[in-house]
C-alpha cells in the first residue's frame, strides 16, 4: 500500500504547488490575496460566488450524468466537435440582441450545434470521407467561423471592445449571472428528469441497440434525445467551462467512474458526483486569482481524479491489477511448492522457509515435511488443479481472465454442477 | 448589427493590398506564412486521413500546448529550439499516452483520446494564464494565432542574408522537412498507410512509421502554432486532405490537390479577413471547410451533383426501357398499336411524364408516332426492346426454375432486374438455363444476335 | 391455422444491394426450425427483417397474422454474441432484466415480478450462480446463456436465435439444445440459425435451407438431402449475387 500513499502525497503536493504558483502571479498582479479570496468563496455570502459555485456544481452534475451515456455509446469525440462548433451560434445570438442575454445565445448555439451535426452526417453519408475526418472539418470550420465572428464583433463600432465574449472560450464561473444560472438549472433539471424517467431505455439502447430495437424501443428517437441533451448541456455549460474544454467535462468524469464501478446506475451517479466535485473545485481555484480561466481548472481536477482511478481503482486500476497479479504469482509459487512436497520432491530453500513460516511445513533444509494443515491444503490444491486441467482440455472455452483466477475457487468460477460432473469424470478416469 | 458585414470594396480588399511596398510586403508574408502552414499540415494530414487518424491530429494539436508553454517559460522566447523539442516530445507522448490508456484499461479508444488531450491542453492553458504577465503569449494566440503580426516580426538573418520573418522561415523549414520526408519515404509511408500487415511483412515497421508520423505531426503543429494557434491548425490538417480525397484515388494527386487547397485557403482567407476586419487564421479555416463542402457538392466522381445526375439518368433510362417494353409487348400480342394517351396508363405515370418519355424515345430513333396519334416502335427500337424482354423473361425463368418463386411473384422481380443486366451476365444466365426459348408463362424469349 | 411466421415475396437489400430474394415461407407454430446456409446467404438478415430491424424492399412479414409492430410482445430475438460490448457495466441479471423492458412500456418501472421472472430465466439456463457478475467476467458460453435467458424473460411465443452455438463450450451447447427442446414441448416456435448441419438435422423438426433465396423448407428428414444441400451450398447461383452487385453499382 506504500506506493498508493506516495502517489497521493505527490498529487497533493502538485496541487499545493499549483496553488502557490498562482499565488505568486496573483501577488505580483497586486489583486486581493488568495487567502482572502478563498475565505470569500467559502463564506458564500457574495452573490457572484454563490452563482459561480452553484453553476459549476450544476454543470458538473449535468455533464457527468449525461457523460456516462456519451462515453458508453462511443460519442466522446462527437461531444468535442459539438463543443467547439457552438461558438458561431454564441456570436450570432449575441449579435441578434446586442447583449449577452442567455436566451438568444442558447438558441443561437443550439442552432449551430444542430447545423454542425447536420454537416457531419451529410459529409459522412454522401461522401467517402470517414466520420473522424468529417468531425475534424466541422469542428475546425465552425470554430473558425466563430472566431471570425468574435473578432469581427470586437471591432464593430456599435459594440466597442467590451463584449466580453472571450470569456466563452475558456470559461469564467465568476462571470455567470442569475440568467445564466436559470438556463443552466432548467436544462439540468430537464435532462436529469429525462435520464431518470427513461433510464432503462437509455441503458438498453447503449448496451445493445439491435436488441433494444427488437423489443420495440425507438432507438433513433433516443439517440436524438441524447444528442439534443448533449448539445443543450454543452451550450449552457460554456459560460463557466468554456467552448474549448466543455466536452472534457462530459468525458473525463464518466471515464473515471467507468474505471470504478461495474453497475450502470452507479456509473451515472458516480460520474455526476465526480463532475460536481471537479466543477466546484475548478470554480473555487479560479476564484482565487484574477484571470484564471475556470474551464481548464475543472478539467484538471477531473483529470487528476481520472489519473487516481486509472492507477488505483480497486478492480480496474493499473497498479492494483499489477499488485493482484503479483500476489497471484506468489500464491502460485507457494501452491507449486506444496504440491512438490506432497509428491515427495524438494523445494528451493527460500520457498521452504516461507512454507514453514506459514505453518504448512516443518523441519528445514533437505528434510522438509508437510504439517497436517499443509498436507490438507496441498491435497485440495492437487484436486483442483486436476479438475481445472480436465476442464480446460475437455471444454476448452473459458474467459481469458479466469485462467489466472484462484484455483481454490473452482466451484465459484465454474459452478457446482460442472465441478461435480468433472469430479465424476476424474474418478472414472482413475478407475480405468 | 448592420455593420457586421462591411460593404465589399474590390479596391480596398484586393488592389490596395498588393500596391505599395509596405502593403505588398505585409500581404506577401501573411499569405506565404498561411500557405506554408497549410501545405505542410495538409501533406501530413493526407496520411492521417488515409490512416483513419484524423482525430489524433486534433488531439496532438491540442496537447502540444503545455510543451510550447513550458518551453516558453524556460527560454522566454518564441521560435526557439527548446520550444520545438518540448512540443515535439509532448506531441509524441500524447499519441503514446492515448494508446497506453486504452490498451491498459477498459477505457475505449475514443474516450481515451477525450481524456488525455483535454487534460494536457487544460494544463497548457493554465500555465499560460499563470505566466501571463511574464511572457508575451496569451490565450488568444493559443486559439487563433497571430498571423497578421508576422510581417512585423524581426527578419531572420541567414548567413548574413536577410530572409523573411522568423515564423515564416521556421515554417519554410518545416515544409521542406515534410516534403523531403514524403519524397524520401514515399514507399514505406504508402504501404504502411494502405496495408500495415503487408508493410510489416516487407520489413517496414508499422510502429516506426506511426511514431515517425507523430513526430512530424507534432513538429508541424508547433511550427504552425505562431501562425494559426492550436485549434485552427486542425482545419489545415484535415480540410486539404479530405477535400483532395473527394477528387482522386491516387496518393500523389491527393498530395498535389491538398497543397493547392492550402495555397488557396491562405490567399482567400487573407482577403476575407481584410474585407471583414477579423481574425485571419479564422478566415482561412472557414475557407478551408467551405472548400470541402463545395467539393462535396461538385466533385465529379463522388460529389452530390454528379450522384444526383446519375440517379436522374438512371431513372430516365428505366422509364424509357419500361416504355419500350410496353410498346413491344403490345405489338407482340398483335393488338392495336397504342394510342399516345393510353401509354401513360400502361406505364402508371402521368400523361406529361409519358409524353416526355416518348419524346426521348423518338429522338433516339426507337419509336414513331403517326398522324392518328398511335405509337409504334422502329426497327432499332424493336431490337432494343427485344434485348430487354429477353433479359426480363430469362430472369423470370431463372426465378421460377431455380429460386422456385410462384408465378405471381415473377414479374415484379424481373421487372426491377431487367434494367441492370449487362450482356455478359445475360449470356451466363441464358447458358445456366440451357438457352430456353419460352418463359414460365409460355411467352417466347426473343433471340438477339 | 395461422402460421407463427409468414413471409410473402420478401426482398431485403443492404443499401440497394439485394441479399434476400422473394422469400415465401410459412412456419407453423410449435416447430423448432433450423435455418442453414452458407456465409452471406442472408440467414441473419431474414431474422432481422422478421424482427423489423431491417426494412424490406418488397413483400411483408407477419407474426401470427399481424405485422411485427403489433406483435413485438410475441417474439424474442437473440442477437449474435459479438454484437455488444461485453465491458458494459451491467451484471448478468441486469442483462436478463432488459428482457422485461419491452412489456414495461414507456414509463414503467421494474417490479418484483419482473425480478422473479429474470431469476427464473437465469435458472433455466443454469446461470443463477452468476447473476451478480459483471458480464465480461463470464466465459463465451456463459455470455450466450445470458442472452438466451434474456429472451426467455420476455416470455414470448416465438424465439429467433442468431447463431447461438458459435464459440460456446460443449456444456453450453448441450444446455442450449435442452432448452430448445423444452421450448418446443411448451408449444413455442423457435428459429435457430446454425452452422452445424449435423446437429441441425438431428435436433430440429424443420429445416429452412437458405442461399439468398429459399432453397427448401420442410421436415428435416425430407429436405436434408444431397441434391438440396448441393443446391444450397453449391455456388450455382452466382448470377444472383452478380445481379445484386449490378443493381448496387448503378444505384450508387
Amino acid at each position: 500500500m506504500r506506493p498508493k500513499r506516495l502517489a497521493v502525497g505527490a498529487a497533493l503536493w502538485t496541487v499545493a504547488a499549483l496553488a502557490r504558483a498562482e499565488r505568486i502571479a496573483d501577488m505580483d498582479a497586486g489583486g486581493a490575496g488568495w487567502v482572502d479570496q478563498a475565505y470569500r468563496f467559502l463564506q458564500m455570502s457574495d452573490p457572484s460566488v454563490r452563482l459561480g459555485a452553484g453553476g459549476s456544481l450544476l454543470l458538473g452534475v449535468l455533464c457527468g450524468a449525461l457523460g456516462s451515456f456519451i462515453v458508453l455509446r462511443g460519442l466522446s469525440l462527437i461531444g468535442d466537435t459539438l463543443g467547439h462548433a457552438v461558438l458561431p451560434g454564441v456570436a450570432v445570438g449575441f449579435l441578434a440582441v446586442g447583449a449577452k442575454a442567455p436566451g438568444p445565445i442558447f438558441i443561437g448555439a443550439m442552432a449551430a450545434g444542430a447545423a454542425a451535426a447536420g454537416c457531419m452526417s451529410v459529409a459522412t453519408r454522401y461522401s467517402r470521407v470517414k466520420p473522424d475526418a468529417a468531425m475534424g472539418i466541422v469542428l475546425s470550420g465552425f470554430f473558425g467561423l466563430g472566431i471570425v465572428l468574435l473578432t469581427r464583433i470586437q471591432k464593430m463600432p456599435s459594440f466597442g471592445n467590451q463584449s466580453g465574449l472571450d470569456k466563452f472560450l475558456f470559461g469564467q464561473a465568476a462571470a455567470m449571472n442569475a440568467g445564466d444560472l436559470v438556463w443552466l438549472a432548467s436544462v439540468a433539471a430537464l435532462s436529469l428528469a429525462v435520464i431518470w424517467v427513461f433510464f432503462k431505455q437509455f441503458a438498453a439502447v447503449s448496451f445493445d441497440e439491435i436488441y433494444a430495437h427488437s423489443i420495440g424501443i425507438p432507438i433513433r428517437l433516443f439517440h436524438w434525445i441524447l444528442m439534443f441533451m448533449l448539445t443543450a448541456a454543452v451550450v449552457v455549460s460554456i459560460k463557466a467551462a468554456g467552448v474549448v474544454l466543455v466536452s472534457a467535462m462530459l468525458v473525463i468524469p464518466a471515464s473515471t467512474a467507468y474505471l470504478l464501478t461495474d453497475r450502470l446506475p452507479h456509473l451515472t451517479l458516480m460520474s455526476a458526483a465526480i463532475g460536481a466535485f471537479s466543477g466546484l473545485m475548478g470554480s473555487f481555484i479560479s476564484f482565487l486569482g484574477p484571470g484564471l480561466p475556470t474551464g481548464p481548472l475543472m478539467v484538471l481536477c477531473a483529470s487528476f481524479l481520472f489519473a487516481l482511478a486509472y492507477g488505483f481503482s480497486p478492480r480496474h486500476g493499473l497498479l492494483t491489477r499489477m499488485m493482484r497479479r503479483r500476489a497471484n504469482r506468489k500464491r502460485t509459487a507457494l501452491e507449486d511448492a506444496l504440491r512438490e512436497l506432497l509428491g515427495g520432491g524438494a523445494v528451493e530453500p527460500g520457498v521452504g522457509a516461507a512454507l514453514v513460516r506459514q505453518g504448512f511445513a516443518q523441519g528445514g533444509g533437505g528434510n522438509l515435511r508437510l504439517t497436517e494443515e499443509g498436507r490438507a491444503r496441498a491435497e485440495r490444491i492437487r484436486r483442483n488443479r486436476e479438475l481445472w486441467e480436465l476442464y480446460l482440455t475437455r471444454e476448452a472455452e473459458i474467459a481469458p481472465d479466469h485462467a489466472q483466477e484462484d484455483s481454490e475457487e473452482i466451484e465459484h468460477v465454474l459452478g457446482a454442477e460442472i465441478v461435480q460432473r468433472l469430479e465424476e469424470e476424474l474418478k472414472k478416469g482413475r478407475a480405468e | 448589427m448592420n455593420d457586421l458585414i462591411p460593404p465589399f470594396d474590390w479596391t480596398r480588399v484586393f488592389v490596395e493590398q498588393w500596391t505599395g511596398a509596405a502593403n505588398i510586403d505585409a500581404s506577401f508574408w501573411v499569405v506565404a506564412t498561411g500557405a506554408l502552414a497549410a501545405i505542410s499540415c495538409g501533406i501530413v494530414g493526407c496520411f492521417l486521413i488515409l490512416r483513419g487518424m484524423a482525430m489524433i491530429g486534433d488531439a496532438v494539436s491540442h496537447a502540444v500546448l503545455p510543451g510550447i508553454a513550458g518551453a516558453f517559460l524556460l527560454s522566454e522566447s518564441r521560435a526557439s529550439f527548446p520550444m520545438f523539442l518540448g512540443a515535439a516530445v509532448v506531441g509524441v507522448l500524447t499519441a503514446a499516452l492515448i494508446e497506453a490508456v486504452y490498451k491498459s484499461s477498459r477505457i475505449k479508444a475514443d474516450a481515451s483520446m477525450g481524456v488525455v488531450f483535454p487534460a494536457l491542453f487544460a494544463f497548457g492553458v493554465l500555465l499560460i494564464s499563470l505566466m501571463a504577465d511574464k511572457v508575451d503569449l496569451d490565450q488568444e494566440c493559443v486559439l487563433y494565432g497571430e498571423i497578421a503580426f508576422v510581417p512585423f516580426e524581426a527578419r531572420a538573418e541567414w548567413f548574413g542574408w536577410t530572409a523573411g520573418p522568423e515564423s515564416t522561415m521556421v515554417l519554410l523549414c518545416a515544409a521542406l522537412v515534410v516534403i523531403g520526408g514524403v519524397v524520401l519515404f514515399y514507399r514505406p509511408l504508402l504501404i504502411a498507410s494502405f496495408d500495415p500487415q503487408l508493410a510489416t511483412s516487407m520489413g517496414v515497421s508499422a510502429a516506426v512509421v506511426h511514431y515517425g508520423l507523430m513526430t512530424v505531426l507534432s513538429l508541424t503543429v508547433v511550427c504552425s502554432f505562431e501562425a494559426v494557434g492550436a485549434i485552427l491548425v486542425i482545419a489545415m490538417l484535415i480540410a486539404p486532405g479530405a477535400t483532395a480525397y473527394l477528387f482522386t484515388d491516387r496518393l500523389p494527386t491527393m498530395l498535389w490537390i491538398s497543397a493547392g487547397h492550402g495555397l488557396f485557403c491562405a490567399f482567400a482567407g487573407w482577403h476575407l479577413s481584410v474585407w471583414l476586419d477579423c481574425s485571419t487564421a479564422g478566415a482561412m479555416a472557414v475557407v478551408g471547410a467551405g472548400l470541402f463542402f463545395a467539393a462535396l457538392v461538385v466533385s465529379p466522381r463522388h460529389g452530390l451533383l454528379s450522384r444526383l445526375t446519375r440517379r436522374v439518368q438512371l431513372a430516365r433510362r428505366v422509364a424509357e426501357e419500361n416504355a419500350l417494353g410496353t410498346l413491344y409487348r403490345s405489338q407482340e400480342e398483335g393488338g392495336d398499336s397504342i394510342a399516345s394517351a393510353s401509354l401513360a396508363e400502361l406505364l402508371g405515370v402521368s400523361a406529361g411524364g409519358a409524353k416526355r418519355v416518348f419524346r426521348r424515345l423518338r429522338r433516339k430513333g426507337w419509336a414513331v408516332q403517326d398522324g392518328a396519334g398511335t405509337l409504334a416502335l422502329t426497327k432499332a427500337g424493336m431490337g432494343r426492346a427485344a434485348q430487354l424482354l429477353r433479359a426480363h423473361r430469362l430472369w423470370e425463368t431463372l426465378l421460377s426454375n431455380e429460386v422456385g418463386l410462384p408465378d405471381d411473384h415473377l414479374h415484379s422481380a424481373a421487372h426491377l432486374l431487367e434494367h441492370y443486366i449487362d450482356e455478359e451476365t445475360l449470356k451466363a444466365l441464358s447458358d445456366t438455363l440451357g438457352n430456353p426459348s419460352v418463359d414460365p408463362h409460355g411467352r417466347p424469349i426473343p433471340k438477339v444476335d | 391455422m395461422i402460421p407463427a411466421i409468414e413471409t410473402h415475396n420478401l426482398t431485403v437489400s443492404y443499401s440497394k444491394r439485394p441479399v434476400l430474394w422473394n422469400v415465401d415461407v410459412a412456419i407453423p407454430p410449435g416447430r423448432l426450425v433450423g435455418v442453414i446456409g452458407p456465409n452471406g446467404a442472408g440467414k441473419s438478415t431474414l431474422l432481422k427483417t422478421t424482427m423489423g430491424l431491417l426494412p424490406a424492399s418488397s413483400g411483408w412479414v407477419k407474426i401470427f397474422g399481424k405485422p411485427i409492430k403489433e406483435a413485438r410482445r410475441r417474439v424474442a430475438y437473440v442477437p449474435q454474441r459479438e454484437s455488444v460490448d461485453w465491458d458494459f457495466p451491467v451484471t448478468a441479471l441486469d442483462v436478463v432484466l432488459m428482457g422485461r423492458y419491452g412489456r414495461l412500456g414507456w414509463f414503467g418501472r421494474l417490479k418484483a415480478s419482473d425480478r422473479q421472472a429474470a431469476q427464473e430465466a437465469l435458472q433455466k439456463v443454469g446461470m443463477e450462480a452468476f447473476a451478480r457478475r459483471q458480464i465480461s467476467n463470464l466465459s463465451g458460453g456463459q455470455q450466450q446463456r445470458v442472452f438466451l435467458a434474456r429472451a426467455l424473460a420476455q416470455e414470448t411465443d416465438v424465439y429467433l436465435m442468431d447463431e447461438p452455438f458459435v464459440g460456446v463450450d460443449a456444456a453450453t451447447e448441450k444446455a442450449i439444445l435442452e432448452l430448445l427442446s423444452e421450448l418446443r414441448e411448451r408449444g413455442k416456435t423457435v428459429l435457430v440459425v446454425s452452422h452445424d448441419l449435423d446437429s441441425a438435422r438431428r435436433n430440429c423438426d424443420d429445416l429452412l435451407l437458405l442461399n439468398m433465396r429459399v432453397v427448401a423448407y420442410g421436415a428435416a428428414k425430407e429436405v436434408f438431402t444431397p441434391p438440396l444441400l448441393q443446391k444450397t451450398y453449391g455456388g450455382r447461383l452466382t448470377i444472383l449475387s452478380d445481379a445484386a452487385d449490378a443493381v448496387w453499382e448503378a444505384e450508387r
